[in-house]
């Protein structure tokens, strides 16, 4: 049996497709088909969940949540207070481990593929550690795809007679992302896709908290935060007002902490102001997005909303606006991306099978890739070699000088980000390289090379004499090696969630 | 008080349109930053781009700068920070950040044919003492493109002058000079460069260009087939010489331009298709293969009778119109009407389209002339149906009584 994941920031959901050939959200043990990505070390046991999102205040050091905006990032670990330490990538396993059991249990059938998904934007790192994670749940991971591809795949467009231009505005519970693709039958191509990391539902409910926050302390003169128990009722109460104020003009919130309490009233237009600027930023990346993708707003078909941020009234009337287009979204937006990902996991899984033709998804690279050069000024800064959003595979080059005479050395910095300022950019791979000895100014050449399965070639040519001086191998120190993942797999696996 | 200039990198003598293109790019750039690895740097985004809201606010609304400069340079922190600049620029001095945004912002307005402007920017930047040939090189052509040939000479001219190696500004200005017709002193430039470097395809690419503007195709045919035996798989001379083709039949469309509008001859069309083919050859991109399709449909739009089916159909109509006067009733006069409108919108819509899509960028004025031709007609056919109508009904009043 294969399914389709969508193991999102707040929220993970999966599905299948049925004998008929339709979609199935299978629900969790609680009976319900969206699961919090929450985990909770409770005592002895691990809760995964609702249960554990609900738990949450009770014991604000053992909970894990957004585990998602730390994939990929080989610093972050988190210990509970059984001391036992986890990396980002078995924190989702779990998640997917809950999600895994629960569904055979659901369907009486073994679980052995699956098809997870990533946002658009996201580097080969994370989806390495994605694919990890699956891997140490106990899942062969057949795929990983996009989740605006997925959404895409959900809504049956590649079943139109039609080609049509698509956009994907997809704003989650922590992340939102934008995409525009061309889709052709079953040739789904990727034309540019952006997104901005830590923005999503999350935030908002951060603006209803503030403004509760201050009220109190402008009240009772004492900060409510200094509660970590207070933190998460306000948390959850401030998410819940937010979802009510998607269908209401005004809702009504209260708070206790250290013995005081306030209530107070929140109408829709209030929040909508608090959350103007946030939804403004997502509108400047569907501008960015549709030049990056070189069509006009009159060239796209269809726009879909993804991710349960899209029921806020407010984003729908801005998608509205800034495209001109009323947004589809008879689909359940905490649903569309996991029901994508299960059809494409059908898919593959017919793969033998001729009758099925299999879908061809042309992608792009979501971050610009470049080098640290140096500047007139002698500084150092970076130097976009590959833009970003150019379809795969591709290879570009640009030319450089030497330093100074009868230099020897050239330490190649392999960058990826879209600033030219260092700081904002990731460096994923640096190498000492020998070259003749030349005089200053020589040319040397670095190509840079993005193959379909998103691996990064580089290739250096000194341009004198036409010798390649080497390739570069991009070595993604920050994932996990073979040995830690199996072992990570054993270890994951005598733990039972709850 | 917050100094939005400094804080933001907004040179201080932005005004209007070149402030507004610039507050956006900030914007842009400082929403992707918020994306960087380093948390504390994404948060001094996040901070930036509140600062930047409020900074939108005021500068971009008149008599709220007016205010908030006055207080500026009443406040301590601007006098310093002025008096500390005023020895060595009169004018604000820029970063370098800023000017990087600035040479985009002047490449955007550019690109989006935004022209007095973008040199306006341009200009702007080089009187703060920056030499960029990026500016140089948008200065030029957006000079060109508004038919200040002289000025765009003179820029490059200058450009060269202050660098006398940059042999890529050296081929600008060989080009533009081949483009307003200077032929010979482009091939004198275009010697000077491969002199110091006989391997520069760029400027074999440029000596095609110029044979191609004299007209001399024989021996541009010539120079590439050299080229190619020479550096076989030259990319760089392959895209280049594709877009002087490109940049040859968009000639062909632009002179015709002048004209009639539209691709008046079959002959000039031919050239214009056959130029296209030969950039599509060189460099089957994506976007030659799109030139080409369309090129391709103008060229057999223009020549099959589409335009004369739309004019007959256009006098089918107008018949049937004045035949239906006799009839009784008014069916059989709507029914006409709106044939004529349909047929007329079929059989003028894609030519439109593609009309559109050639480089005049505007509608043909004779696809108009014959809409309205059409429309006259059925003004007039529906007037004399109204008169004959009146008369009848006199006529029949006057015999009743």
């Amino acid at each position: 049996m294969v399914v389709g994941i969508d193991l999102g920031t707040t929220n993970s959901v999966i599905a299948y497709i049925d004998a008929s050939g339709n979609p199935q959200i299978i629900p969790n043990s609680e009976g319900s088909r969206i699961m919090p990505s929450v985990i909770l070390f409770d005592g002895d046991s691990t809760v995964v969940g609702q249960t554990a999102k609900d738990n949450a205040d009770m014991d604000p050091l053992n909970v894990v949540q957004f585990v998602k905006r730390q994939m990929g990032n080989s610093n972050y670990s988190f210990i509970n207070s059984r001391d036992e330490v986890f990396t980002a990538e078995e924190l989702s396993a779990l998640i997917l481990k809950k999600l895994k059991t629960d569904a055979e249990k659901a369907l009486g059938e073994r679980i052995d593929s699956a098809v997870i998904t990533v946002p658009a934007y996201f580097n080969d790192t994370q989806r390495k550690a994605t694919q990890d994670a699956g891997e140490i749940a106990g899942l062969n991971v057949i795929a990983i795809i996009n989740e605006p591809t997925a959404a895409a795949l959900a809504y049956g467009l590649s079943k139109s007679s039609e080609p049509q231009n698509v956009l994907v505005y997809d704003l989650g519970g922590g992340t939102f992302d934008v995409t525009i693709m061309h889709i052709n039958h079953d040739d789904i191509v990727i034309k540019a896709t952006n997104g901005i990391k830590n923005l999503g539902g999350f935030d908002f409910d951060n603006c209803i908290m503030n403004l509760v926050i201050n009220k109190f302390k402008e009240e009772h003169g004492i900060d409510p935060m200094d509660d970590d128990c207070a933190y998460q009722e306000l948390r959850e109460k401030a998410e819940n007002a937010k979802k009510a104020l998607s269908s209401k003009n005004r809702t009504v919130i209260s708070l206790m902490s250290q013995g005081k309490g306030i209530k107070m009233e929140i109408t829709r237009e209030q929040f909508e102001e608090m959350i103007k600027p946030l939804i403004d930023r997502t509108a400047v990346l569907m501008e960015m997005v549709l030049e990056d993708s070189g069509l006009e707003w009159s060239d796209i078909d269809k726009v879909l909303l993804v991710g349960g941020s899209t029921r806020i009234p407010a984003v729908q009337e801005m998608v509205t606006r800034v495209t001109g287009k009323v947004p589809s979204h008879e689909l359940n937006p905490d649903e569309v991306v996991a029901i994508g990902a299960a059809y494409y996991a059908s898919f593959l899984d017919s793969k033998e099978d001729p009758k099925v033709k299999k879908t061809k998804i042309t992608d792009v690279n979501s971050h610009s890739l470049g080098v640290v050069a140096m500047g007139e000024d002698g500084k150092e800064y970076n130097e976009i070699i590959l833009p970003r959003n150019t379809p795969l595979p591709s290879s570009e080059f640009k030319d450089f000088c030497t330093l100074y005479d009868d230099q020897e050395l050239i330490k190649l910095q392999i960058t990826e980000g879209e600033d030219e300022d260092l700081d904002y950019v990731n460096i994923i791979g640096t190498s000492l390289l020998k070259i003749k000895k030349r005089p200053k100014g020589s040319p040397i050449r670095v190509i840079i090379g993005y193959d379909t399965n998103s691996i990064i070639h580089v290739r250096v040519i000194d341009l004198i004499d036409n010798t390649d001086l080497g390739e570069m191998k991009i070595e993604r120190n920050s994932n996990l090696s073979e040995e830690e993942i199996v072992k990570k797999k054993d270890n994951i696996s005598k733990i039972t969630i709850e | 008080m917050i100094n939005y200039y400094q804080e933001l990198d907004i040179p201080q003598e932005l005004t209007g349109k070149e402030l507004e293109a610039y507050l956006k790019k900030t914007r842009q750039k400082l929403i992707l930053r918020t994306n960087a690895p380093d948390p504390e740097k994404a948060l001094e985004a996040e901070r930036k781009l509140k600062l930047l809201d409020e900074a939108i606010s005021i500068l971009c609304d008149k008599s709220k700068r007016a205010k908030y400069d006055k207080q500026l340079a009443k406040s301590g922190s601007s006098t310093e920070a002025a008096a500390a600049r005023q020895p060595e620029q009169p004018q604000t001095q820029s970063t370098d950040a800023s000017v990087e945004v600035l040479i985009s912002v002047a490449e955007d307005m550019y690109n989006a044919g935004n022209l007095q402007n973008a040199i306006n920017t341009c200009n702007k930047i080089l009187a703060n003492g920056v030499k960029d040939k990026r500016v140089y090189y948008v200065l030029a052509v957006s000079y060109y493109e508004l038919n200040k040939t002289d000025e765009a000479l003179k820029v490059l001219q200058n450009a060269v002058a202050e660098n006398p190696d940059n042999f890529e500004m050296i081929l600008y200005l060989a080009r533009l000079s081949a483009l307003i017709g200077r032929t010979n002193e482009a091939e004198k430039f275009i010697n000077i460069v491969l002199e110091k470097q006989p391997d520069n395809t760029f400027a074999y690419a440029s000596l095609v260009e110029v044979e191609l503007i004299r007209g001399n195709n024989a021996r541009a045919e010539q120079i590439i087939a050299d080229i190619n035996n020479r550096y076989p798989n030259d990319a760089v001379f392959k895209t280049n010489v594709s877009s002087a083709f490109e940049r040859a039949a968009k000639r062909v469309v632009s002179v015709a331009k002048n004209g009639a509008g539209y691709l008046a001859s079959k002959q000039d069309a031919e050239k214009y298709v056959t130029y296209v083919t030969k950039a599509h050859d060189l460099n089957p991109s994506e976007h030659m293969k799109n030139e080409l399709d369309i090129a391709q449909g103008q060229f057999r739009k223009r020549f099959d009778v589409a335009n004369w089916k739309g004019f007959a159909c256009l006098l089918v109509a107008c018949l049937l119109t004045l035949l239906s006067i006799g009839e009784m009733g008014a069916l059989p006069f709507i029914v006409c009407v709106l044939a004529t409108i349909v047929l007329t919108y079929f059989n003028f819509k894609e030519n439109w389209q593609i009309q559109r899509k050639i480089a005049t960028g505007k509608k043909d004025p004779v696809d108009y002339i014959f809409i309205l031709l059409g429309l006259a007609l059925v003004i007039v056919a529906a007037i004399v149906k109204f008169a004959f109508n009146l008369a009848q009904e006199s006529l029949k009043m006057k015999y009743e009584s």
